[in-house]
């Protein structure tokens, strides 16, 4: 055990988050994201993807479900950018109306699991004792059943549907955010400057917030940029089992469905490919708003 | 201080370029080791995808689907022609029908013999019709002989079937009934049978196959049976691999590891440039058709239930989402001999639909939007469903759809109130029989699936007579009048009968399949199937 | 930490009955029928057989029961009979648990070293056009659904380029090892993929972290080669991070099991519990929700110790 490194480790942060409270840290955090590229990349795209959603309506004169059965499997025009998908129906209008519910099954699920595993997280971590072993045999449990078996079950009982797949994405995914707090306060709470603060009779809430939360934002935050990127996955996983979203409602899951089929896989990729790019570029860009957020908000990797 | 392993990230890389020479340079001898050696003709299949498969389930009693597999190492009294038209014998060489339709005597082929040498006799006949009676045998088909008096062997080659009252469908439930070696199975109870092991480690049949290999999860192979009473086959293996995607089957037949599977139409489409590839089609024998849940008042009105007839395009559905190759029916029935020639096609109008929704008062009896349950997951289905919901809307309809597994769909159906339309396929044929338990009002559920629980006495009646008239040319006058009835009463919307396809290398020679619900069936002549080298 | 660990194996007794409980409770609420397995939509069975088979099937009792009863076989070691062949469920999981601990331990182990390799190298050469390469790889590889990757896959690899055959186990009739390993390398890259991205990213920010701190710069300043110091001090502070990604992972492979099993006809439990879920068989239901809980309990522990040998200043008392 190398107590040196561990408080010479411990010293600066100390300091840093003092010196930052005085120079506004956010504002410190959001310079430093500015000057990361790749981040603002990302931040544009999926702004651009948000936005694009958010807007359909004014970007698309189609309406995403309207059939026309003698359009069907057009490639791209300029009538319709991306082709017409299996019933005639406008690819790029079904593939950002889809945005809207991809975005906000990923965003909400991950809110919700973030919530939840934040303060089970933090609770296990400071309390320790009888409170964190109920937490983390219940996390145990949580994590013992396999998504899927889950997600199948609830999904065969309460029929699918959008709002149900984000809360149950939420509720699946709390204990890998709960044991990556606790772990981190586990390393936090064993060291010195902590020990003495808890000695010294300072309130856990106090110590939550002054020590712990700083130094568990950069796990999370990593945690939240590939929990998005779960959620939306797993969306699509639900739409490969028939769980997902029903049709005629679009999401990029259930878009990407139709290239099971060999001769669309190969044959008509206007129909799959769009809502797999979509997939990729907002997982890609939540991904590097991550990376900046993480930079931005750990000076230590600047230097 | 712990310490370690002082590798750096250069020893790791080094090792790890190592490791992938080997893995990379160890393919291609792999590939070359796969090479099969032997001279054996192998035909290997996808015999169980797709909807007339059921991968794995080796009990012909129970199976509900998968005939054409089972037929190859097993046999039926009886089978239709390759057309799925009209009977002919099978292990029967002949039959006769009473004048009163109550005895059915067949004359069996002779020299038959089971896997195991042991000769096929009229008392495993019986054995046969006895076991699927009994409930114990958890047989599904035993629902057809429940009207099955007795069965008698005067001798070895005759066996006599007596009915306690005629049933014009019976040559048809035999198509169903594999037979089953008495001597193998006679110490087994009825109830352990079900549970028995036979059925996948040592089933002996008289088909021109014979029970070799099982894998399970991958694959059966079977091995010819040179004894086979039409004479030995030409492939050495017969071989029936499990695909769970439907499309990797499809991939594996592309690349040439497989010689036959079940194609969607897209991949039909497709494949038919494909030279080395031949794309077989045939009719489902299975009518799709939204279902009424005569419960709900709004279906009351037989004027709304025309609506939806008049509403949903189906000839511009079947000319895009099925290119063409579907059979609009109006009465779940398509072969010609049953069906009057001046029945209402229902041609697309939506004026029409809306004219009767309005007679119907419709815009203040609709309520909710109405919830279409179906258990077709296929892609095809999903498409025809929204292409429906589209024409419905046109005209003032609102429907949801509901995808949901075929054990929920079930559960669903056996509860009237749980659900409001269903979108279903029915087998329509060959006998027109097979559509009785939809609308009879006897065959509500658990004894038919008469689930929106429709009655109607002319239907009753003459679903009755056509069980009970033996005669066929009246017969078929009296389907006729059942199907007009149903055209006009429409318990269920009938909507179509799809074809189905297949694909088959074109190395394979004298290949017959055609597709029909629950597979098989019929004639196939697999003892000439080849495979050129 | 020999206690821990006994103390721990001794904690999975509770916490696996309770996991049976919750999963026999949801599978009470599912709908359907192990019943109707045996029927196919539009065909009648009679009320008579349906009860007889229901009897046989040992579902006319109350569900308390039945769970009890359930209990009492897997504690002997049975695990009840499937309703959907008959066969003991121990046989069924049994001929499975191989086909996937074998695809998912290779899935794992190419996806921690290669992803640990990565994360290194990139984390060393950071801001480097190797860095981007390898980073963006990772992001690609965390970004593709793992079907999708599997579908193209498959297309690309087996039908267009014929380097790997389309799938199954082995092709019949050939049991050779060069065979086997032949079908395994497609399936267990693609699912592979997934976790030599995660992983990767995890090591490259941990070791980023680790090697800002001043006693690693200490260490550096002192002379030390840089590459001892990654590996003697930054590595193994980044390693307690990705201690617990590596024992999350397990219930993820089991989901990327499901689906890259079913498109490479993989026979394992994945692909069962599919099936099994599809027939409503749920004494095999139980079973493989029990195996997996098992797999996953004991790979939690594993990394809960592993967490502690790593980082002693972890006190497990």
């Amino acid at each position: 055990m190398s107590d040196a490194a561990t408080t010479s480790a411990a010293v600066p942060r100390d300091a840093t988050i003092r010196a930052a409270r005085v120079q506004r840290p956010w504002l410190l955090a959001a310079r430093r994201f500015r000057r990361n590229k790749l981040a603002l990349a990302g931040l544009t795209v999926f702004a651009l993807l948000v936005l694009l959603a958010v807007a359909a309506p004014l970007v698309t004169g189609h309406n995403p479900n309207q059939v026309n059965l003698r359009d069907r499997n057009q490639g791209p025009s300029l009538e319709h950018l991306f082709g017409t998908d299996r019933t005639g129906r406008d690819t790029f209008a079904r593939t950002i109306y889809a945005g809207r519910v991809s975005l906000s099954v990923g965003v909400v699920a991950v809110a919700i699991s973030l919530l939840i595993g934040m303060t089970l997280g933090a609770v296990a971590g400071f309390k320790g004792g009888l409170v964190d072993s109920v937490i983390m045999r219940s996390t145990d449990v949580m994590m013992t059943f396999p998504p899927i078996v889950i997600l199948l079950t609830v999904a065969a009982i309460t029929g699918p549907g959008v709002g149900k797949t984000m809360v149950l994405i939420g509720l699946l995914n709390w204990p890998i955010a709960c044991r990556l707090v606790r772990a981190r306060l586990l390393l936090i709470r064993s060291q010195d400057y902590v020990l003495a603060t808890i000695a010294l009779g300072a309130p856990d809430r106090r110590i939550i917030v002054r020590h712990a939360l700083p130094n568990v934002i950069d796990v999370l935050v990593v945690y939240a940029t590939l929990g998005i990127a779960t959620a939306i996955l797993l969306e699509a996983g639900l739409s490969f089992l028939g769980l997902g979203v029903q049709p005629p409602t679009p999401s990029w899951g259930n878009m990407l469905n139709v290239a099971r089929n060999v001769s669309v896989l190969e044959g008509a990729p206007w129909q799959w490919l769009p809502p797999g790019v979509a997939i990729v570029l907002s997982v890609l860009s939540v991904n590097f708003i991550g990376d900046g957020l993480q930079e931005a908000l750990d000076p230590r990797l600047t230097s | 201080m712990h310490r370690f392993p002082a590798r750096g990230p250069g020893a790791i890389a080094r090792w790890l370029a190592v490791f992938l020479f080997v893995f990379v340079a160890s393919v291609p001898g792999m590939a070359l080791a796969n090479q099969a050696t032997s001279g054996e003709k192998v035909l290997t299949g996808a015999f169980d995808v797709g909807p007339g498969g059921c991968p794995e389930c080796f009990n012909p009693l129970t199976a509900g689907a998968g005939f054409t597999w089972l037929e190859k190492y097993f046999s039926t009294l009886v089978l239709y022609d390759v057309n799925y038209t009209k009977l002919q014998g099978e292990l029967a060489k002949s039959w006769d029908v009473s004048a009163d339709g109550l005895t059915y005597t067949f004359h069996l082929q002779p020299d038959v013999t089971w896997h195991d040498g042991q000769p096929f006799t009229s008392a495993d006949v019986k054995f046969t019709i006895d076991l699927a009676k009994n409930p114990d045998s958890g047989s599904w088909i035993g629902q057809k002989f429940t009207g099955v008096a007795s069965v008698e062997t005067p001798d070895d080659a005759t066996a006599v079937v007596k009915l306690s009252k005629p049933d014009a469908a019976m040559l048809d439930n035999f198509t169903f009934l594999v037979m089953l070696p008495e001597h193998a199975l006679k110490d087994i109870k009825p109830a352990d049978l079900v549970k028995s092991d036979w059925w996948h480690t040592d089933p002996i049949g008289t088909g021109p196959f014979k029970w070799g290999k099982y894998v399970p999860g991958q694959y059966v192979e079977l091995d010819a049976y040179d004894t086979y009473w039409r004479g030995k086959p030409k492939l050495d293996k017969l071989i029936n691999r499990y695909y769970p995607e439907a499309g990797s089957s499809v991939i594996a037949l592309r690349k040439g590891e497989i010689s036959f599977t079940y194609l969607q139409m897209d991949e039909a489409n497709s494949l038919a440039k494909d030279a080395n590839l031949k794309v077989i089609a045939g009719p489902s024998q299975v009518a799709n058709a939204l279902v009424f849940n005569m419960t709900d008042p709004r279906f009351k009105d037989v004027q709304v239930r025309q609506a939806f007839m008049y509403a949903i395009d189906r000839k511009t559905i079947v000319d895009q989402l099925y290119g063409g190759k579907a059979q609009l029916s109006s009465c779940m029935l398509t072969n010609s001999a049953y069906v009057p020639k001046d029945v209402n096609p229902y041609d697309y109008n939506p004026d029409k639909a809306k004219e009767l929704l309005k007679a119907a008062n419709w815009d203040s009896i609709k309520g909710k939007p109405i919830e279409v349950v179906t258990y077709y997951q296929d892609q095809t289905s999903q498409d025809v469903l929204v292409a429906m919901q589209q024409n419905l809307q046109d005209v003032g309809i609102d429907i949801t759809i509901r995808v949901v597994d075929t054990p929920t769909f079930q559960d669903i159906g056996a509860k009237t109130s749980d659900w409001t339309m269903m979108y279903v396929g029915g087998a329509n044929g060959p006998d027109p029989a097979v559509t009785g338990p939809y609308f009879i009002s006897s065959a509500t559920p658990p004894t038919g699936v008469n689930r929106g629980h429709f009655s109607d006495a002319t239907i009753d009646k003459l679903y009755a007579e056509g069980q009970t008239t033996v005669d066929s040319a009246k017969r078929a006058q009296v389907y006729q009048q059942a199907c007009d009835a149903v055209a006009n009463q429409l318990p269920w919307a009938s909507m179509w009968v799809a074809e189905r396809f297949g694909g088959v290398s074109t190395k394979v020679q004298n290949f017959i399949w055609t597709p029909g619900p629950g597979g098989g069936r019929y004639y196939d002549a697999a003892q000439d199937w080849d495979i050129a080298s | 930490m020999g206690q821990y660990i006994q103390r721990r194996l001794l904690m999975l007794i509770p916490l696996l009955l309770l996991v049976t409980i919750l999963s026999f409770m949801l599978l009470q609420l599912t709908p359907g029928d192990p019943l109707n397995a045996y029927v196919p939509p539009d065909a009648p069975m009679s009320a008579a057989a349906r009860a007889r088979l229901r009897h046989q099937l040992g579902l006319d009792k109350p569900a308390a029961e039945r769970y009890f009863y359930w209990l009492r076989e897997t504690v002997q070691g049975n695990l009840g009979v499937s309703t959907s062949t008959f066969e003991p469920v121990r046989t069924v999981i049994g001929r499975r648990i191989g086909p996937t601990l074998l695809l998912m331990g290779t899935a794992l182990v190419i996806g921690v070293s290669l992803g640990l390799l990565f994360g290194i190298v990139a984390a060393l050469r950071r801001n480097t056009w190797l860095d981007l390469v390898l980073t963006s790889f990772a992001i690609l590889g965390i970004s593709v659904p793992v079907y999708l990757a599997g579908l193209i896959g498959l297309y690309v690899f087996s039908l267009r380029l014929g380097w790997f055959p389309t799938g199954g186990f082995s092709a019949p009739d050939n049991g050779s090892l060069a065979d086997h390993i032949w079908h395994l390398i497609l399936p267990a890259l693609i699912i592979a993929i997934q976790y030599i991205a995660s992983t990767m990213r995890y090591t490259r920010g941990a070791m980023i972290e680790a090697m800002t701190q001043d006693y690693v710069r200490t260490a550096r300043a002192k002379g030390l080669r840089s590459t001892a110091v990654v590996m003697r001090h930054a590595l193994k502070n980044a390693l307690l991070p990705i201690v617990t990604i590596i024992g999350s992972y397990v219930p993820a492979l089991i989901a990327g099991a499901v689906f890259i099993e079913s498109i490479f006809s993989w026979p394992g439990m994945g692909q069962l519990f599919i099936d099994s879920v599809t027939a409503r068989d749920y004494p095999l239901i139980m079973g493989l929700i029990l195996v997996l809980a098992v797999i996953i309990l004991l790979a939690n522990l594993l990394t809960d110790v592993t967490y502690a040998i790593v980082d002693p200043r972890i006190r497990y008392e």
